[in-house]
């Protein structure tokens, strides 16, 4: 799963125009790189679109590090059907 | 640059439906936020409820004036965004209100993956959010959006513009389910953007530099363009878009000059302020065609500007004697505000007799004089949820109101107004026959033309309080309507064939919709997609039929 992470940390370095060398996947995105509301938002939605998944909203509340970002991915990502997930 | 015609693809869109389901994208009957009636003017009037279908008007006032091949796309299913994204595009432009931003951010994710080569522009009252740099879009227009999207598809931005000719229906809530009782079809007239007046809390005041961008400049263009809605439409009734439309004297004047000359009997509603209403007789405006007014009362002890001049007790005293029906808003959480005093204002507002309402919650919107001021007092709420930004919001830290508790005393205050007055139809009714006692022994030629028009719409409307009184909110409101329908039939005779007919057509629905209410529960009004193709800077409305299987009465006079 570390290709997830990486996805995950070349998005957000895309969307915070920072080198990828410099993010800190175990950081606090909102209060390490000052993400406001609509970086975080583009980050989920952007990542819902390219892995095909949903994040439930109380869970997208929760999210304070770009791991728990690819934890709640991967959760999400083993919880769908395989049939739907490989089409 | 060039004047050629670019040929570009343009696909202009609004946010993706649903609205209905309570998920990360709506709140709880989000979808009545697309319909002014049953959410704001008429939303405590039960089956007496009125709705509307507007377009989404400014996707088709931009499609009208580029030169490119335009799609409109009016709330697709993201199934049919996506399938339209797939046709390939030049340019993807998107209008969104602020509580719909989680869409839009979704929209421009889901385009970037399947129509990598179309540039994003977005526009709308939600581009006043803050940082919306950080979208990565080609273009915001914040700013008037004609010309905005001409220079960004590198056309002539200072070519004039033509006003397209665009419809849409009021009728009862329940005649979505039920079309056989009639619509009444509205021309739509988009005079101008801003507002100079300038309100403190005012958010498209804001928006335009508190300055004002006419886009009809003269009162003969005006009084043209409704001429052509009456020849290619057969449309003679208009809704008016200004937010102060008596404001801008030089227009009026000569409008209500060409009303006076040519004589069309065209009737208009729009929006104005005591300040503008002041500077004319009202008889000026009503034979010229005024038949609703919106007026911002805001408070019985508003502090603005907009409303000096007339007392707003006499102003609105005699607009109901002369049938022009009203809708009179009022704000809640001004910082004067107590929990005895708001009540007051309720009580105030059903004292002026508007035919309609709206009552909403102070909003400090980005770019709002109070937005700025709320903050250095530290008043602002911070992490509201963007989807739950409108009218009714709590975004303001009050003194005298804990959280939420402003949104209870507003739908309490629209309850109270329901329960007072009666639902908003029933007083539209009330008012055009006030007018019509007032004014049927007129001299003046002018007031008695449109003393014929008042006729119509009350032996339309008559028949849908005939056999349904019982249904009306309490006894006091049932006395009133029933004394109003007895002084109606004194003067204009009793109900004919077609109104006796349309009035048990209505006695059915009502009955009907009352026992599915008990089974079901209330109807959700979910829009369909409405895909329109523009093609050469030119659109026509397609042939409609006017409103299902439109009978003679009802809301269509």
């Amino acid at each position: 799963m570390q290709d997830l992470l990486d996805r995950i940390v070349g998005l957000f370095a895309s969307i915070q125009k920072i080198p990828v060398e410099q993010v800190d996947p175990k950081a606090d995105i909102f209060e390490t790189y000052g993400v406001n509301s609509i970086r975080a938002v583009k980050l989920l939605s952007t990542l819902e679109v390219e892995l095909d998944i949903e994040f439930p909203e109380e869970e997208m509340r929760e999210i304070r590090t770009l791991e728990d970002v690819r934890d709640l991915s991967r959760r999400l990502l083993a919880s769908q059907d395989p049939v739907t997930k490989s089409a | 640059m060039s004047g050629e015609p670019s040929r570009k693809k343009v696909l202009l869109t609004t946010i993706f439906r649903p609205f209905s389901v309570p998920d990360k994208y709506n709140t709880e009957g989000a979808e009545r936020f697309l319909d002014y009636f049953s959410n704001r003017l008429t939303r405590e009037s039960g089956l007496f409820s009125l709705h509307d279908n507007h377009p989404t008007v400014a996707l088709y006032v931009l499609a009208n004036n580029i030169e490119a091949h335009t799609t409109i796309l009016e709330t697709p299913s993201l199934e049919e965004y996506k399938a339209e994204l797939e046709k390939g595009y030049d340019v993807l432009g998107i209008t969104f209100l602020t509580l719909h931003f989680p869409k839009l951010v979704h929209m421009i994710a889901l385009a970037r993956k399947i129509a990598p080569q179309t540039r994003i522009v977005i526009g709308g009252f939600g581009t006043a959010l803050y940082d919306l740099e950080d979208l990565d879009v080609a273009g915001i227009s914040q700013k008037e959006g004609v010309s905005f999207l001409r220079e960004f598809l590198d056309e002539v931005p200072d070519r004039p513009i033509e006003h397209p000719l665009l419809t849409f229906d009021v009728r009862l809530r329940l005649a979505v389910q039920a079309p056989q009782l009639g619509a009444k079809r509205c021309g739509i007239i988009v005079n101008g953007f801003g507002c100079p007046h300038a309100c403190e809390f005012c958010s498209t005041s804001a928006y335009f530099g508190k300055r004002h961008v006419p886009f009809i400049t003269t009162g003969d263009d005006l009084y043209d363009l409704m001429v052509r809605y009456d020849r290619e439409l057969g449309v003679r009734d208009f809704i008016i878009y200004e937010e102060d439309f008596f404001l801008y004297r030089k227009q009026i004047d000569r409008f209500i000059e060409r009303t006076r000359i040519d004589g069309a009997p065209f009737s208009y509603a729009c929006y104005s302020t005591i300040f503008a209403l002041s500077k004319y007789p009202l008889e000026e405006l009503v034979k010229s065609g005024l038949s609703h007014v919106w007026i911002g009362v805001e408070s019985e002890q508003s502090p603005f500007r907009k409303s000096t001049g007339r007392s707003v007790e006499e102003l609105f005293a005699e607009l109901n004697a002369h049938g022009v029906t009203t809708t009179g808003s009022i704000i809640a959480g001004l910082d004067f505000h107590k929990k005895d005093n708001l009540h007051q204002e309720f009580e105030h507002l059903a004292s002026l007799f508007p035919s309609t309402v709206q009552i909403s919650n102070l909003i400090a919107g980005p770019g709002t004089p109070l937005r700025a001021r709320l903050e250095s007092e530290n008043r602002l709420i911070e992490g509201v949820d963007l989807k739950d930004s409108h009218l009714y919001s709590d975004t303001i830290a009050h003194p005298e109101f804990g959280r939420g508790e402003l949104r209870e005393l507003i739908f309490e205050g629209y309850e109270y107004i329901y329960q007072t007055l009666g639902p908003g139809l029933s007083r539209f009714l009330r008012t055009w026959f006030q007018g019509f006692e007032t004014l049927r022994d007129s001299e003046d030629p002018r007031l008695r033309q449109r003393t014929e028009i008042l006729r119509r719409r009350i032996q339309g409307v008559r028949p849908i309080f005939a056999r349904t009184t019982g249904l009306l909110p309490n006894d006091g409101v049932r006395a009133e309507i029933r004394a109003a329908l007895d002084r109606m039939e004194e003067l204009l005779g009793p109900l004919d064939a077609a109104q006796t007919a349309y009035a048990e057509v209505v006695r059915q629905a009502f009955e009907e919709e009352t026992a599915r209410l008990e089974r079901e529960g209330p109807h959700v009004y979910e829009p369909n997609l409405r895909r329109t193709e523009v093609r050469d800077g030119l659109f026509r409305p397609p042939p409609q039929p006017a409103s299902g299987a439109s009978p003679v009465v009802g809301l269509t006079a």
